[in-house]
């Protein structure tokens, strides 16, 4: 297994560690306030404002924990440059991961046309943020396998 | 998929080249040895630019080192 086959593969565990439960957590802790409209806004604001830095933070303490760990297992260094294939393979993962979104943004804008409950729009949001990262890690480890 | 069009001889000249490793020839052009990997099992067709380096450092012309060969993708 490659290197970026490695990376990946952790920040897909990561991202399963940290966003999974945490959106469990929030689907919970929604239910069970029951809030009225302004508070409800406010609430799904401050979700996703925590989520963004939660897994920026955690894919950093991964990423180094992963390097050091390599190195001592492997004895490999992390001196991998990034080359032109790495750049397409990014390029071609974050285009799925922007189709993913863009489907996810639609179908939260029917939620709210339907439903009119903004709740369902932010579920549905923040799930496609998820999924649509999924996406990205997933068609990353796709291209590196199967070629590009 | 152009990996079906686009063929390659980087393994056989690495060998010819003093048995040059994909380490010393992923060095040479400035890639990581996965891209050369990639390309010598048809995984990963080259930019023109990397395809050109390549052959530099073989001496050869670049269609000595790939070649296009549309009608392999109908079998």
């Amino acid at each position: 297994m490659t290197h970026q086959e490695k990376n990946n593969i952790i920040s897909m565990i990561t991202s399963i560690i940290v966003s999974v439960p945490y959106l469990i957590f929030i689907f919970n802790k929604y239910q069970a306030e029951n809030l009225a409209l302004p508070e409800e806004l406010k609430f799904w604001g401050a979700a996703i404002l925590i989520l963004i830095p939660l897994r920026i933070i955690s894919e950093i303490i991964v990423y180094i924990v992963f390097a050091i760990l390599n190195t001592i297992i492997t004895g490999e260094d992390e001196v991998e440059i990034t080359d032109e294939r790495d750049n397409l393979i990014a390029l071609k993962s974050t285009r799925n991961s922007y189709y993913m979104f863009i489907i996810g943004f639609v179908i939260s804008l029917i939620a709210i046309t339907v439903s009119s409950s903004p709740s369902a729009m932010f579920m549905i949001l923040i799930i496609t943020g998820v999924v649509s990262e999924f996406t990205d890690i997933l068609s990353k480890i796709y291209y590196y396998r199967k070629g590009i | 998929m152009s990996k079906d069009f686009i063929k390659n001889n980087v393994k056989k000249l690495r060998f010819d080249n003093g048995q040059m490793t994909q380490e010393a020839l992923a060095k040479e052009v400035g890639v990581t040895r996965q891209t050369i990997i990639a390309i010598e099992n048809g995984n990963y067709s080259p930019s023109l630019e990397l395809a050109f380096r390549i052959a530099l450092i073989f001496e050869s012309n670049i269609d000595e080192v790939f070649s296009y060969s549309p009608n392999d993708n109908s079998k």
